[in-house]
Formats: structure tokens, sequence, C-alpha cells
């Protein structure tokens, strides 16, 4: 679980590099100004790469923090 | 299996903060021509001009955002520059059908532009992160 998390913070980090490390746990979409809807599909396109997973375009709504991100993965 | 249609590069968009300046610049440093006016498509928030090379048959589309709340402003706030390729096919569907079975994101479905007459367009985008448009081909002489 931890490895996870590590690697969902690398994505993250790719995606909005000017965050801190500390704040990517935190990041979402209303809390971070760069996480607009083209952030998010790069988001999203990474963590695929990452995870070796498709996301279905109906469930991205729900992706709109890295917690529910995190979440998400656990679930699949 | 399906063929995917024939495309090829139409522009390359860059984003810009001011557009008379920069269209001044590239006019004057490299020779583009300016083929268009200042067109305002309120669909994708945004100021667009295109420029072209004497002889070149591929555009430079200039893009600027048309406010803060514009899609485009966080591009811009990260500096601008190189955004987009643009393609153009005869067949707009089966172009996204096989992009999208090439695992590209499809991130805007067709929809009318201002800047090329109501012709549709669509966004996708690659697992290179490289944002791809996608535009419907027009008749003889047109944009």
């Amino acid at each position: 679980m931890a490895d996870v998390r590590e690697r969902l913070i690398e994505c993250f980090l790719s995606v909005f590099p000017s965050l801190e490390r500390d704040a990517v746990v935190v990041a979402s979409v209303d809390a971070t100004e760069a996480w607009d809807s083209l952030a998010n599909f790069s988001l999203v396109t990474v963590i695929e790469e990452e995870f070796d997973l498709q996301i279905p375009s109906d469930d991205l709504e729900q992706l709109t923090s890295f917690a529910s991100v995190e979440a998400y993965l656990a679930s699949r | 299996m399906s063929v995917a249609p024939p495309v090829r590069l139409h522009h390359v968009g860059i984003v810009v903060p001011d557009m008379a300046q920069a269209c001044a610049s590239y006019v004057g440093r490299f020779g583009f021509e300016v083929l268009s006016d200042v067109i305002h498509d309120p669909t994708q928030t945004a100021y667009v001009q295109f420029l072209r090379m004497p002889g070149d048959s591929t555009y430079v589309e200039l893009v600027a955002p048309d406010g803060p709340a514009s899609t485009l402003a966080n591009a811009l706030k990260k500096g601008g520059g190189l955004n987009h390729l643009c393609y153009v096919t005869p067949d707009l569907a089966g172009s996204i059908a096989a992009m999208t079975a090439e695992k590209m994101r499809l991130i805007r479905p067709p929809t009318p532009a201002v800047a090329f007459g109501g012709r549709q367009i669509a966004w996708l985008l690659g697992r290179d992160l490289a944002l791809v448009e996608l535009v419907e081909q027009g008749p003889p002489g047109s944009l």
C-alpha cells in the first residue's frame, strides 16, 4: 500500500511539478490551482501508465483529490 | 479491421499572452504571412489567429486566453508556448475511432469551431500527454 502511495505521489508530481511533495497528499481540484480539466486528463493518463490499467471516462468525475484517487486505486 | 482515415498536419498551436505582439514577432522575425483576422471562439474560450510561411501548407495558430476563466489560462501561467498539434481529417468520426483504439483519450467531443466556419473539431490526449486537435477537412481554399 505504501508503494502504491509513493507511486501515486510520483504521478502527481509529474503532472503538478510545482507542488511540494508534502502537499501532494492533500491536493484536490478545489485547492490546487493547476488542476484544470487538461491536468485531470493528464493525471489519469499518467496513472493508467503507472498502474497498467484503464480508467473509464465515467469514473473521472469522482477523481477530484489525491485521497479519492488513492481510494479509487484501492478499489480496483 | 478498419483503416484509419488519412490525416495531415494542419497547424501547430502556440499559446501566447499578447496576440498582436506575438503576431508582429512571427511576421517580423520569421517572415510569416497573416492568414486570418483575430477570431474569438467562445467555445474554446480563446482568441486565435492563423499564420503561415509563404509556400507552406501548415499553419501556426496563435492562441490567447479570452479571460481568466479560459481553459487556456493555466497553459499561459505555465509559460505558454507549444500547446497542441492539429490534424485535418476527411472523416472526423473515423479518425477519432482510430485514435481512441490506439489508447488516445477523447477529452472533448466534436463541436463546431468558429475559426473553421463551423466545421467540427475534437480534442484528444495521447499517452505521451501530447494534446491533439482534429478538424474536419474543408473545401479547397478554406482555412
